[in-house]
């Protein structure tokens, strides 16, 4: 070590002659015509360095960076305001009318020719079955008389037709407020119990018990009400039941907010979505995409990794394997849509269909002849394989022959080379594979569409305590096609806005929670076989 | 001297890598239980022909072979004769290090184990003799569970001596063992051969002059995939037949 240093040293040019900065990137080879004479490799002049090319370099990677930070940073703002509660605003407007609501957005309205703008707000007033479209309404600036933000508004979270603010004016069937409020959401949460258990009963005679015991509950329900007096001085009655959650956002200290915030949080994750997908949480949506992953990912990996060893440990090189690694990579280019569309072709009408014919017959409804997580699963597997077959082939050619030599020199078998020696040292490059094939299979939609797999709500959930547990039959809903369908297809695109970012934030999450622990994964494998001398 | 049993009889045999002729018409008889060491420069067939006595040359897909290679008798090339057992029978020790990314333990029980071997005591004993044969029981006793990685390059080589020694083997084939080595690592290498000798059957391919005249019973010389001269070690260094070989192994060409 100290005698090469020392070396180094020797043939190294005096400091004064080199270069006074180094460029901080690489800089591509010199043209040969620069460096005939040995002063011209040091000649500080930007052409010969790159210069140019340094900075167009780092040009295309400000573009990357500002674009990830964008939609990083976009998403995840839009996404966590939205548990946060805002205050209740109240607007007199200058006609005299008066909106309780809430300010969603704020823009400046520009006629066409005039250099300055008026500035408006919108603001959301909610209660859906009485103000029919105009829960939003745009408010210019100029037409407000006087804007306060009163301490004893409400807001309530409800079943149905959006939010209500208002104020306390009265409860019938309840001693008070809280009592009301109170026995409203555990009647709520009773009612919902009853629900799932309804959507996988099969007994007949369960089913009418069940309905039976939910119509009391609605009864039991109805038997308490609550008077909220609003903005324009009328008086809405609400059942209890129909409360989600109820808060005076005016009143909310910092802290008070931010456990209202953690809470909201928790219960879009952990609850079914409502008023078409507009609403409440996404659980059965990030179940449909985790479960949909998981068997992806089972059906996916080990075929690619097996295809992957075969082609790299035991196939001969000849045109034959060329022309399969060629195809492996141009498949793994191949739209989605066109696998979308094959599965649809195989899975669901051939072999679904056959299924069906063969082991449910006569039942006059498909099983699995129509688009389930199963089929879903299987087609994005089979666009995820060449993914899997090329990292992993990556991870089969980084293991050194020396290695293989060492086993079969020690009369071990191909196949126990292979087991004992190259696949653990190959595992890395294998779980890489893992980690695209997730990644990837994560976000695609479009053959989801086409299989007719994902949908907007499932009439069922995939897991329930009727046997078998886990439906693979059953339709599902997926955050990819959740984006798509709250921002898309939304029958209220604006209330439905903070949806798409919070869904958007949490399948972001996902995946890089997936990615974080395949990744910790590898690095705990590669840090076993570190320092090898291969 | 041990008794002059040869070990390995080589009849006519011609090796090719795709159109490249690598070994011309090679016939030897390798003794028993003696050092033979393989000599000469780069590409001239030595590794070849050593590869060829275990079978590692099947590995490779433009590798052809015609001619006879007997070990104790019978033709390696025989259909019947298992490649597992002919290499477990003729161990092989490579030049760069190449113990695997596991522990001391496993590395060395690692042939007896893809033998079949699942008898825990029987391993430890295995373990035992085969790291005390390559001369490193007392600087591995204590770290057998340890990988084999963390280890210096020459204890690494001795590794993979211990771990050919663990298969039982009768003839060890060695390709430039201390060829990566630094000097004590190397003489610490040489002397385990010595010792070895007398109970196997070496073939050591090297480049250093001084390792075959010190180490080897007996030396070939190998020049363009023919074997030059070949004879008692001692004979080759002193009183060469053939010019070639006076001029290379005094150092006039290499």
């Amino acid at each position: 070590m100290g005698g090469s240093s020392v070396l180094e040293e020797a043939i190294r040019p005096p400091a004064k002659e080199r270069a006074p900065e180094e460029p901080p990137m690489n800089p591509p080879p010199a043209p040969a015509e620069s460096s005939p004479s040995p002063e011209s490799v040091y000649r500080h002049d930007g052409r010969s360095q790159g210069r140019g090319w340094i900075w167009s370099t780092a040009a295309g990677l400000v573009v990357v960076a500002v674009m990830l930070v964008f939609i990083l940073g976009i998403t995840l703002v839009e996404g966590f305001a939205q548990f946060w509660p805002s205050s209740a605003v109240e607007v007199r407007r200058k006609d005299g009318s008066v909106i309780l609501g809430e300010v969603r957005d704020r823009s400046e309205r520009r006629e066409p020719g005039k250099s300055s703008g008026v500035k408006r707000r919108l603001i959301y007033s909610g209660r859906r079955e009485t103000a029919g479209v105009n829960d939003f309404v745009w408010i210019d600036d100029p037409e407000v008389a006087s804007e306060s933000t009163p301490g004893d508004a409400w807001t309530l979270d409800r079943v149905e037709y959006g939010r209500l603010y208002g104020y306390f004016a009265g409860v019938h069937g309840a001693a008070s407020l809280d009592e009301a409020l109170s026995r409203g959401s555990s009647l709520l949460a009773e009612l919902e119990g009853v629900r799932d258990q309804m959507n996988s009963a099969r007994d007949s005679a369960l089913l009418s018990s069940l309905e039976k015991k939910r119509k009391s509950l609605e009864e039991a329900g109805k038997a308490i009400t609550i008077d909220w007096r609003q903005a324009d001085g009328s008086t809405a009655t609400i059942s209890a039941i129909s409360i989600v959650r109820a808060w005076q956002p005016n009143r909310m200290g910092f802290f008070s907010k931010i456990g209202h915030y953690l809470s909201g949080a928790w219960a879009f994750l952990t609850t079914d979505p409502r008023e078409s997908n507009s609403e409440g949480g996404i659980f059965p949506v990030i179940m449909g995409t985790l479960f949909l992953v998981i068997v992806m990912t089972i059906a996916a990996v080990p075929l690619g990794v097996v295809a992957a060893m075969y082609l790299n440990e035991y196939a001969r090189e000849g045109w034959l394997l060329r022309a399969v690694r060629l195809a492996m990579a141009n498949l793994a280019g191949v739209p989605s849509i066109v696998f979308g569309i094959f599965g649809l072709g195989l899975f669901v009408y051939t072999i679904g269909a056959g299924v069906d014919r063969s082991f449910f017959p006569g039942t006059g409804h498909p099983t699995f002849g129509t688009g389930g997580i199963l089929w879903g699963s299987l087609t994005l597997a089979l666009l995820t394989v060449p993914v899997v077959i090329v990292a992993a082939t990556e991870g089969f050619r980084s293991v050194p022959q020396a290695y293989r030599d060492g086993a079969l020199a020690l009369g071990a078998t191909r196949w126990q080379t292979i087991r004992n020696v190259v696949l653990p040292q190959a595992l890395p490059g294998i779980l890489t594979g893992m980690i695209l094939a997730v990644g990837r299979g994560a976000g695609e939609v479009a053959p989801l569409m086409v299989l007719g797999a994902a949908v907007k709500l499932a009439p069922q959930p995939l897991v329930d305590s009727a046997f078998p547990f886990f439906h693979l039959d059953r339709k599902f809903t997926h955050l990819g096609f959740h984006i798509y369908d709250v921002s898309m297809q939304s029958p209220n695109v604006e209330a439905a806005k903070p949806m798409t970012y919070a869904s958007t934030m949490v399948l972001l999450f996902l995946v890089l929670g997936l990615n974080l622990v395949a990744i910790i994964v590898r690095n705990r494998l590669r840090k076993r076989f570190q320092g090898s001398a291969l | 001297m041990a008794t002059e049993t040869t070990a390995i009889a080589i009849h006519n045999l011609d090796a090719w890598y795709g159109d490249q002729h690598a070994l011309k018409d090679i016939s030897l008889a390798i003794p028993a239980r003696q050092v033979t060491a393989f000599i000469g420069p780069s590409g001239c067939g030595k590794s070849t022909l050593l590869r060829c006595l275990n079978r590692m040359n099947d590995v490779i897909q433009s590798f052809r072979m015609q001619g006879r290679i007997l070990i104790d008798g019978e033709d390696i090339s025989d259909p019947r004769v298992s490649i597992e057992a002919l290499r477990k029978k003729v161990g092989m020790v490579f030049q760069k290090s190449n113990p695997f990314p596991m522990s001391i333990r496993e590395n060395v029980t690692f042939g007896p184990r893809m033998a079949g071997l699942r008898d825990k005591d029987a391993l430890e004993r295995i373990l035992e003799r085969a790291l005390r044969q390559a001369d490193m029981w007392t600087e591995a006793k204590d770290r057998l569970d340890r990988s084999a990685i963390d280890m210096s390059g020459g204890q690494q080589q001795r590794l993979c001596i211990a771990r050919t020694l663990a298969n039982d083997p009768e003839i060890i084939l060695m390709d430039e063992p201390a060829s990566a080595l630094d000097p004590i690592s190397t003489a610490k290498i040489e002397e385990t051969i010595r010792e070895l000798r007398q109970q196997y059957t070496i073939v050591i391919v090297t480049h250093n002059m001084q390792q075959a005249a010190r180490c080897s019973d007996r030396t070939a010389f190998f020049l363009l995939g023919d074997i030059v001269e070949e004879g008692p070690t001692e004979e080759i260094f002193q009183r060469p037949k053939r010019r070639e070989t006076e001029d290379y192994v005094s150092g006039k060409f290499g």
